[in-house]
């Protein structure tokens, strides 16, 4: 069927990764199952439309910063302008799915998230809807090197953006996740901290947005779902969005949208600060830091209600020494079925321990009341109580997820044990955080926990950790003065 | 609460101790050793253990008989027996739960095991709080997929859409007497019902945020039989008749 041009297997598989999934021939999977159900064998016979050359997409290619031009050049040994190069790229992509517009984009990671997607060139498509339709286009493996590599781009701090004298508008969703709120209180109380008018709104309608610098923090909400739907071009032109989210997410990719539409960008991972600088975009970290009286100076406070009521919790006692600390091991993380598989992989270890496992299911949106929630502060509580804190990521990222592993864990003179992350420099493994893999963290929990070496090893890290804060703190109270 | 005559077929030590391990056990000469040995390991030593044989047709009674004169211990009540017919887990565990003379009760099936500091936890957890009606903690699967039972609190918006608690538990015994123990429902989920009568009587579980024992997951597991896809439609009809609130899906 293929000699008669009649039936192209390469096509058919990369069309309906279903059949490919189920491991069934498809040229046996078209004549048994396909030609009734009205799939398209490719061939001469095919219906589906060609792959069309969109040359006038080549200027939003380039400005997505996604088309590498001096990567591709050595990639695939061509050369010309940056358009003659995005043009080489669109027309060689046609024949070869593989091809790689950069470093990050994979057009053959799209097409098989999207497969509704495979009349349009991916990048193309990506670059004209998916990217505001929220659809998720990179893998994290992959973003994790690209961040990584981007050690030679400059970070900014939140000065670098602001004018002096101007007024600040801080805006997030009011009805968007509420820890999404508390990075908008905190970056209002940072900037007041630097001696910046700030106002901390949920909505910028009817407001004089003139001379006023505007942060938005969490776009893919404020600007998605919330009034950001509406804000005037020229603004939209000059915001500082402070991203949140991981890049393999989808909610990244609505993130990106807006992002690169200002080019000026905060965020809270420095390493992903650097990747956004890699596309192009200004881009800076602010570190999320307990300042004294703000919303992440958790101090000491009775346990609440909604901790204690339908769960076991330990008398709370608050010692001096780390190694006196009622609870051995903090986890805390929503749970999906690596996580659930990861921590009974570890069952037999942690049962020997006292432990403390905040793993909820979450089936729907998760409210602030939820009885199955436990806020910052009483998670800092427990924290303040635990000597290590257990990390698993969510997926295969190593995104150094600075709130979890800082603020709830470093900043609680919990020392943080956890898989490898991607090093961000600042905080550094085996010396404020330890490291294990999966396969070695059952011999790590019971070599820290059970030997007089590992105990002293916890009392290092745990010591490390609080001049780290001072370190941290200080340099933060120098930026603010 | 419904029960069954039983025989005694082996007895040592008290069964007053302040924990009774109840085990229903119905056809698991395989594992019942291995689910004793992980009560015998336990860090609390204030337990008695209560199996109740629901007429095994394999070695299952001989098994935990030998296993009893074998471990017998001064300190470790144990109580064997026999049901005269067979009745099913629900009205084996009553059995059990009737025969005990204890303040708690753990529900444990005779597949399953126990971490050694299990028992010392749930006491922990239900000393603490008198007001608390049971605990439970969280549960690790193992053998085919690995997975975690039990991760959530106590309350409907859990509960309403599925039970993610398993049967393997520490109760008061008066609450179980007050509920008149478990109910016996074709195919099952007499766990559920268990639960959600005690979430509509406004009772707490506490939640133990800790692993401390672990499930077998076999095609065979006690709460687990003929939940076919059929069944498990049936089961869903009889669910929500018994509980209106339910939403399951």
């Amino acid at each position: 069927m293929e000699r008669a041009g009649i039936f192209n297997a390469s096509d058919y598989l990369f069309r309906y990764p279903d059949v490919g999934a189920a491991r069934l021939s498809p040229v046996y999977h078209y004549l048994a199952h396909g030609m009734h159900e009205g799939r398209d064998g490719g061939g001469y016979g095919s219906v589906a439309p060609r792959v069309e050359l969109d040359l006038d997409a080549i200027p939003a290619i380039l400005a997505s910063g996604l088309f590498d031009a001096r990567w591709y050049a050595a990639q695939y040994g061509v050369v010309g302008t940056d358009a003659q190069l995005v043009e080489d790229f669109l027309k060689s992509s046609a024949q070869d799915a593989l091809r790689q517009p950069g470093p990050l984009f994979s057009c053959a990671f799209y097409s098989l998230e999207h497969p509704d997607t495979r009349i349009t060139n991916p990048l193309v498509h990506y670059v004209r809807y998916g990217m505001r339709e929220g659809r998720r286009a990179f893998q994290s493996t992959v973003a994790d090197v690209f961040m990584t590599q981007a050690h030679d781009q400059p970070i900014h701090t939140f000065r670098d953006f602001l004018q002096p004298g101007w007024p600040v508008v801080v805006l997030y969703w009011k009805d968007g996740n509420f820890f999404f709120t508390d990075i908008a209180k905190y970056v209002a109380e940072t900037l007041s901290g630097a001696g910046f008018e700030v106002q901390l709104l949920d909505d910028h309608r009817g407001l004089d947005l003139d001379r006023t610098e505007v942060i938005v923090v969490a776009p893919h909400e404020y600007c998605v779902h919330g009034p950001g739907t509406e804000l005037a071009p020229a603004i939209a032109a000059r915001v500082v969005h402070m991203n949140l989210e991981q890049w393999h997410t989808s909610w990244f990719s609505l993130s990106l949208d807006k992002m690169l539409t200002s080019r000026r960008a905060l965020d809270i991972n420095p390493l992903s600060a650097r990747g956004l600088a890699r596309l192009g975009i200004k881009a800076g970290f602010l570190p999320l830091l307990p300042r004294t009286g703000g919303v992440f100076d958790f101090g000491r406070q009775p346990p609440s209600k909604q901790l204690t009521e339908l769960r076991a919790v330990k008398p709370l006692t608050y010692p001096r020494k780390v190694l006196k600390r009622p609870y051995d091991i903090l986890f805390v993380g929503y749970l999906n079925k690596r996580r659930a598989r990861s921590l009974a992989e570890l069952g037999h270890v942690l049962s020997d321990y006292d432990c403390f496992l905040h793993a909820p299911r979450f089936t729907g949106p998760i409210t602030p009341d939820s009885p199955n929630m436990i806020g910052s502060q009483d998670l800092a509580q427990i924290a303040q109580n635990a000597k290590l804190l257990l990390n698993i990521h969510q997926g295969e990222s190593h995104y150094f997820e600075w709130h979890r592993l800082v603020v709830s864990g470093i900043a609680q003179g919990c020392v943080p044990l956890t898989e490898p992350c991607a090093n961000i420099g600042i905080v550094e493994p085996g010396k404020h955080y330890i490291e294990a893999t999966l396969d070695e963290m059952p011999a790590r929990i019971a070599w820290l926990l059970g030997t007089a070496q590992g105990l002293r090893e916890i009392e290092r890290i745990h010591e490390n950790g609080r001049k780290l804060m001072a370190k941290l703190n200080k340099q933060m109270a120098r930026h603010l003065s | 609460m419904i029960t069954q005559q039983t025989e005694t077929v082996y007895q040592s030590g008290s069964v007053a101790n302040r924990v009774s391990i109840v085990i229903a056990l119905y056809n698991y000469e395989r594992h019942i050793a291995e689910t004793l040995d992980s009560v015998a390991r336990q860090t609390s030593r204030d337990v008695s253990i209560i199996v109740v044989d629901d007429r095994s047709t394999d070695n299952s009674l001989d098994t935990a008989a030998a296993w009893m004169r074998h471990n017998r211990h001064p300190q470790l009540g144990m109580l064997l027996l026999s049901h005269r017919e067979n009745a099913g887990a629900s009205i084996a565990r009553n059995t059990g739960i009737a025969a005990a003379r204890s303040e708690f009760c753990f529900i444990l099936d005779a597949d399953n095991l126990l971490y050694p500091r299990c028992i010392e936890k749930h006491l922990a957890a239900l000393d603490t709080r008198s007001d608390a009606a049971a605990a439970y903690s969280l549960i690790e699967v193992f053998e085919g997929d690995r997975e975690l039972f039990g991760a959530g609190v106590f309350a409907e918006e859990g509960l309403i859409h599925g039970n993610f608690i398993d049967i393997m538990a520490m109760y008061r015994r008066s609450a179980l007497l007050g509920l008149n123990g478990f109910e016996k429902i074709k195919y099952g989920w007499e766990d559920y019902d268990l639960w959600l009568r005690l979430l509509e009587s406004n009772a707490i579980a506490l939640h133990i945020p800790e692993i401390t024992a672990r499930y077998r997951h076999h095609h065979s597991s006690i709460t687990r039989t003929e939940q076919n896809s059929t069944n498990v439609l049936d089961l869903h009809k009889e669910m929500s008749r018994r509980h209106p609130q339910l939403r399951l899906h």
